[in-house]
């Protein structure tokens, strides 16, 4: 927190060096949850080089009294909406697909979580991108209902029933893959 | 696939390693961005003026009486039996939250160029307590955090990456208490309603404020002297006349202590732009002090700072405190 809001003040000052700080400690972040929403690593990365270019031309006027790392899932996911929006034009601009892989706090073995990631995150994939945006934003990305209510322009009554509706379908997708 | 009650937890692990060219394309093509507003920044006034840098290690103890004079002349203000302060005070009760920015002046007796001078801004939750963060030069020398329920205050200097914790004992507590808005009986018996003045109506920033004035506040006790011993305290508050809400508050008067290394100065702050009722990030409260921030020894500091008060050891917890942060910063300068 307190380095964040350093890292903001040194950066709306004009500082290249704030700028590399935040991008190099969110970038696997916010790189995740692009290629979690829109489950194509090329588009994820577009996302995220679009949203970090606006983020550094908009130095001398943003005014952030929040959470910076929010603020940057935020951005994100609202490039990534409009990306997936022109998609449903465009249907053939899907291309490259995801590799997800395991974080260093798990006990199993490597290839094995690996596996277990890739499965979810192609159940994620086949959830509806409402209920997508809020699983992922809430899980992985850390955003409380209210602020995705905001960014969804929603009710948080609204997001809550999308989160338990696509948490309920990830089971039954994954489970289906059991049987 | 293994129980989906996992889920929560497989997909908060989810990673993706970025390709070393693509990071490097974002990041060249952000910094150019970046670099293209630089120039619109920095030819820009900037609000805050060209002051003194070092003072940091001056203002380290009494950061916690910052806190509570601000905070407190806020509220001591509403006073007395008029009709006009029971408008504010209902109006008053019914406050959630406010943030503020203030201007923090200390100037030596005998000395036109300000000793210290900082930049403030406020925040105030009666859940979580009260933040303000000082800038000197733009730059983010120091925070408070004032928890309520904790009972304590965390001053952390983000330049030195030091911090400190002090508890509140009774006495520093019931003083807190008064900076929630709501408390309305605390604010009464703070002030008798006879020392109150009007100083009649005044445009600020557009708007038609009431003035009051209250001289001669008595803010602190033996217990904070010797930090910061505050004599002749003027306050002067302005009102909104539409909304009955306090919307600036000029403080002055004349204080010796660790604050200054117990020189003589003459203390100003004027408070402004206090809105009220605002949303709040949560995170604001939040210290989440980094892992290479060294805490200065609070026992140490209260120790000295308890034979400051007895007189034994006149400049003890300044020096204590000075030799602490100073050696680190002089590290970090160098390092630059």
């Amino acid at each position: 927190m307190i380095e964040d809001r350093l890292l903001l003040y040194r950066f709306k000052r004009g500082e290249s060096d704030a700028l590399r700080r935040i991008y190099e400690k969110y970038e696997v972040y916010l790189l995740t949850i692009a290629t979690a929403l829109l489950n194509d690593m090329g588009s994820a990365e577009d996302v995220l080089h679009d949203s970090f270019v606006a983020f550094a031309e908009s130095a001398d006027k943003i005014r952030l009294e929040g959470n910076l790392r929010s603020f940057l899932a935020t951005c994100v996911a609202n490039r990534s909406r409009d990306l997936i929006r022109k998609r449903s034009r465009n249907p053939e601009s899907l291309n490259k697909a995801a590799l997800f892989t395991c974080d260093e706090k798990g006990p199993e073995p490597a290839a094995v979580c690996n596996e277990r990631l890739e499965r979810v995150a192609r159940a994620i994939a086949l959830l509806p991108y409402e209920q997508r945006e809020v699983v992922v934003l809430h899980l992985k990305a850390g955003l409380m209902f209210k602020q995705i209510a905001g960014l969804q322009k929603v009710s948080v009554n609204t997001v809550q029933s999308r989160y338990r509706y696509g948490i309920d379908k990830l089971r039954s997708i994954l489970n289906g893959e059991v049987t | 696939m293994r129980p989906a009650e996992n889920i929560e937890k497989l997909i908060n692990r989810l990673r993706i390693e970025p390709r070393a060219e693509m990071s490097k394309r974002n990041l060249d093509d952000a910094l150019a961005a970046h670099k293209k507003v630089i120039g619109s920044v920095s030819s820009r006034p900037t609000i805050w003026r060209t002051i003194m840098k070092s003072r940091v290690s001056k203002i380290a103890a009494a950061a916690i009486i910052i806190v509570i004079i601000g905070l407190h002349q806020f509220n001591n203000s509403i006073n007395g039996t008029s009709i006009v302060w029971a408008d504010v005070a209902e109006r008053l009760e019914k406050v959630s939250s406010y943030k503020a920015q203030a201007r923090r002046v200390l100037t030596e007796v005998g000395q036109e160029e300000p000793f210290f001078q900082c930049d403030v801004l406020r925040y105030f939750s009666p859940d979580h307590g009260a933040v303000e963060e000082s800038y000197v030069d733009g730059e983010l020398v120091m925070l408070a955090y004032c928890s309520i329920s904790e009972k304590s205050v965390l001053i952390v200097f983000p330049l030195n990456k030091v911090y400190c914790r002090f508890d509140f004992n009774e006495e520093l507590l019931s003083l807190v208490e008064y900076i929630n808005p709501a408390n309305t009986d605390g604010i009464m018996k703070l002030f008798g309603s006879e020392r109150c003045t009007r100083l009649g109506s005044r445009e600020i920033d557009g708007v038609i404020a009431e003035g009051f004035e209250v001289k001669d506040v008595k803010v602190f006790s033996q217990v904070t002297r010797f930090l910061l011993h505050l004599e002749a305290v003027n306050i002067h508050l302005w009102v909104n006349e539409e909304t009955l809400l306090p919307m600036r508050i000029e403080g002055e008067g004349f204080f010796q202590g660790l604050m200054t290394m117990f020189k003589n100065c003459r203390y100003k702050e004027v408070v402004h732009s206090i809105e009220y009722d605002v949303e709040i990030d949560e995170s604001i409260f939040d210290p989440n002090i980094p892992d290479d921030y060294i805490l200065i020894d609070p026992a140490n500091i209260t120790e000295k700072a308890e034979m400051t008060m007895l007189g034994i050891v006149p400049c003890g917890a300044a020096i204590i405190i000075y030799k602490h942060i100073n050696k680190r910063r002089n590290g970090i300068i160098c390092s630059r």
